[in-house]
């Protein structure tokens, strides 16, 4: 059994802890083309860990989906909805009240597969990476990046409508470096934007609507349709009993760093969370093909963009601008929880057997049933 | 060995860090031995579920602690092997006190006692550092909108803090920029003379030795027997699945290093005026370190803050109650400063 090392609970502490309710996002979404060999990089890199041999589990990209999704969220409220610690005796964080932030992040598809004819039944899933993301609020960077094991960092984000009514600008900046010369400042900078007409149907488009696969659904009565079909898909996952998984699982590598040898980690886990989008409505649709969507691929932003994007070996220090193959807005509640460990690597020490590493690579459609008919586990089980 | 996995997301300035040209204000503040002591016990004293081989007292005799700003105009990394993108510019407030360490034997007894600093909090205004030092060295730092502004005479400093916080906890209550610090020197204060400083208050008197063993205002070398301040810091990380718990939990040991001292001058602590700003969001960080205390409805300093007015700045709420802290002195000074991660004293749970 592992050890149970107490948290030092403060109600100063800025690692807010889930689960987390979203009412009332507002979420742009565009869809760009991403190089399958750049996925399998990322995969290989962040979440192929270990020793191929011996690894229970590959990470693949999901081959029938060959996009990024680039989602810009505006959160007017979040809230954590843990309930109160016993040891704290504060304000539990329920009744502290909401805070407010802007998120941007590229979510891409990868397929879990178990390794074996037993493991790939049980324990092949989908699940989403998020090879990039940044918030504008300090405490969600701070919760993303050590308890979530999210990449986030903190930018300024401009989330809002364009230069016409019902359409959208989105802009971020970073801080980065503007060359990779020693002693040179860093500096925030414009790391991507985006700008779109209105909303499908509008006369302020310059390029053919027809030409658009937004056309397909640019009816009233297919809008409903999609519409419709968010909420078929949440009462698929109220009723299904999580069989048919249809909420968005992120996958993210949380790892810290020895203090004093920094190229070292004492800790590495393969974390999972689920965003539960609920009540989706407002569905509307941009002509793609009136997108103008770049990334500045400029001094320390390239090592970014590289993950992602077909950009070149080196910084070219101009905009790298990218097509959109589809593009919609909505709104919805999201509901960010079930956060679980599902690998833990064994830890290397010095002159000391290594860490135990765990596993708990169930997949969603699984797990309640080796919940209800296999051996009892659990923490404190033996 | 175990490499840690490099990205975009992790690639803060490494240590060790140098400040060439660091400017620092230090205000002297006595602090509560019992307050400490409760400090010291939850954080290093208290079994997690193993007890690190060292025990935390506070200093005997009346205490102080300094509040620190820094603004470091060219802070870098001197992490080997990098080149570029290891420079930047932010400034830094942070809370230290000194405590003493001492080993406990094989047969539980407390020795070898060693003077170490305590940082309990810190704010930043550049999120790679405050990255940086919460991932890194474990300090809890917060990112906050920091103003210092220093002008031809002593006078002039006026140092402004604000968060994104809540004033008042309560279900409804949204979080926004809310004023969390005020600093500055009284009109016409001039500078003091540290032996009469010294001699009017045997305590602070005492503190001052305890700074000088320390280098702090007088600079250290590698080749003193002392090199420096050496910081403890509990760094742990939530897990993700039970928040009661840490993924990681350990005691870390640093140094700061100050070196080419210059510009060195000492200030009455009757001519200054630092006050913390009473929010919820602050207000057990400011009681577990100085207790409770009486608050004004308004600022003792008469200039408005200049973060209300400051272009690019959030619109902050400092209409809150202002608790001011009793300062004893105040010491400033520019240096070049060196930060180094010396090595994780304990590692919890490693058994």
């Amino acid at each position: 059994m592992s050890i149970r090392v107490p948290y030092v609970q403060s109600a100063a502490s800025q690692q807010v802890p889930p689960p987390y309710h979203f009412p009332d996002v507002t979420v742009n979404a565009f869809y760009m083309n991403v190089s399958m060999e750049r996925v399998q990089r990322y995969c290989d890199m962040y979440l192929n860990i270990g020793d191929e041999k011996t690894r229970e589990y590959v990470y693949r990209p999901l081959a029938a989906w060959p996009y990024a999704t680039v989602l810009y969220l505006n959160y007017p409220t979040m809230i954590s909805a843990a309930p109160a610690s016993p040891h704290l005796g504060e304000v539990p964080y329920s009744d502290r009240g909401a805070i407010s932030q802007t998120e941007v992040f590229v979510a891409i598809p990868v397929v879990r597969y178990g390794r074996g004819a037993k493991r790939l039944i049980t324990d092949t899933a989908l699940e989403w990476a998020l090879p990039f993301i940044v918030v504008g609020n300090p405490m969600s960077s701070v919760c993303g990046r050590e308890m979530l094991g999210l990449g986030k960092l903190l930018a300024e984000i401009e989330n809002g409508v364009g230069r016409y009514p019902e359409s959208f600008h989105g802009r971020i900046s970073l801080p980065g470096w503007p060359d990779d010369e020693p002693g040179t400042m860093q500096r925030m900078q414009e790391f991507m934007r985006i700008e779109t007409k209105p909303v499908l149907p509008t006369p302020a488009g310059t390029q053919p609507p027809y030409r658009t696969l937004a056309t397909l659904l640019e009816s009233p009565e297919a809008s409903k349709l999609v519409g419709g079909l968010s909420s078929v898909s949440n009462f698929i996952d109220s009723f299904s009993l999580g069989l048919i998984p249809t909420s968005m699982r992120t996958v993210g590598l949380k790892q810290y760093r020895d203090a004093a040898d920094p190229q070292r980690a004492v800790y590495q886990a393969l974390v999972t969370c689920r965003a539960q989008y609920l009540n989706v409505r407002n569905v509307r649709f941009y002509n793609e093909l009136d997108i103008d969507m770049y990334f500045n691929d400029i001094g320390s932003f390239h090592e970014i963009l590289e993950v992602f994007l077909e950009v070149d070996k080196k910084p070219t220090g101009k905009p790298h601008s990218v097509n959109t193959v589809a593009a919609r807005r909505f709104e919805a509640d999201i509901n960010f929880d079930t956060l679980r460990v599902i690998r833990e690597f064994p830890i290397d020490r010095d002159g000391v057997p290594p860490t135990p590493g765990a596993s708990d690579l169930v997949s969603r459609w699984y797990r309640p049933l080796r919940g209800f008919f296999g051996p009892r586990r659990g923490v404190g089980l033996p | 060995m175990t490499v840690f996995l490099e990205s975009f997301a992790t690639d803060q300035l490494l240590p060790p860090w140098r400040s060439l040209g660091m400017r620092m204000w230090q205000f002297v503040i006595a602090v509560d031995r019992k307050l400490i002591a409760a400090y010291l016990d939850t954080r290093f004293n208290a079994a997690a579920p193993d007890r690190a081989p060292f025990h935390y007292t506070p200093l005997p005799g009346k205490t102080y602690g300094l509040l620190c700003v820094a603004r470091h105009a060219h802070f870098s990394s001197c992490c080997d092997g990098r080149t570029g993108r290891d420079t930047t510019s932010h400034i830094e407030l942070s809370w230290t006190f000194p405590a003493l360490r001492y080993r406990v034997s094989e047969d539980n007894l407390l020795v070898d006692p060693l003077q170490v600093w305590i940082e309990p909090f810190a704010f930043d205004d550049n999120s790679y550092v405050m990255f940086s030092a919460r991932e890194i060295f474990g300090t809890e730092m917060d990112m906050a909108v920091i103003r210092m502004e220093e002008g031809e005479s002593p006078a002039d400093l006026r140092i402004d803090m604000a968060i994104e916080g809540m004033a008042k906890f309560d279900p409804r209550a949204r979080s926004q920029s809310i004023g969390c610090m005020r600093m500055g020197l009284l009109p016409d204060t001039s500078e003091a003379d540290l032996l009469r400083l010294r001699k009017d208050d045997d305590d602070l008197d005492a503190f001052v030795d305890n700074l000088l063993a320390d280098g702090i205002f007088t600079g250290s070398t590698a080749t003193d027997k002392r090199t420096g301040m050496e910081v403890n810091t509990l760094r742990q990380f939530r897990d993700v699945f039970d928040m009661d718990l840490a993924a990681y939990r350990a005691i870390v040991s640093s140094t700061t290093q100050h070196s080419n001292i210059r510009d060195l001058a000492f200030f009455s602590g009757a001519d200054t005026v630092v006050e913390f700003l009473c929010s919820d969001s602050l207000e057990e960080t400011i009681h577990a370190m100085f207790g409770a205390r009486p608050h004004n409805e308004c600022s003792l300093l008469e200039t408005p803050p200049p973060l209300l007015n400051a272009p690019g700045t959030p619109d902050t709420n400092w209409n809150l109650k202002y608790m001011p802290i009793e300062v004893a002195m105040v010491i400033c000074f520019t240096a070049d400063a060196h930060f180094q991660i010396e090595r994780t004293l304990h590692t919890y749970g490693q058994i």
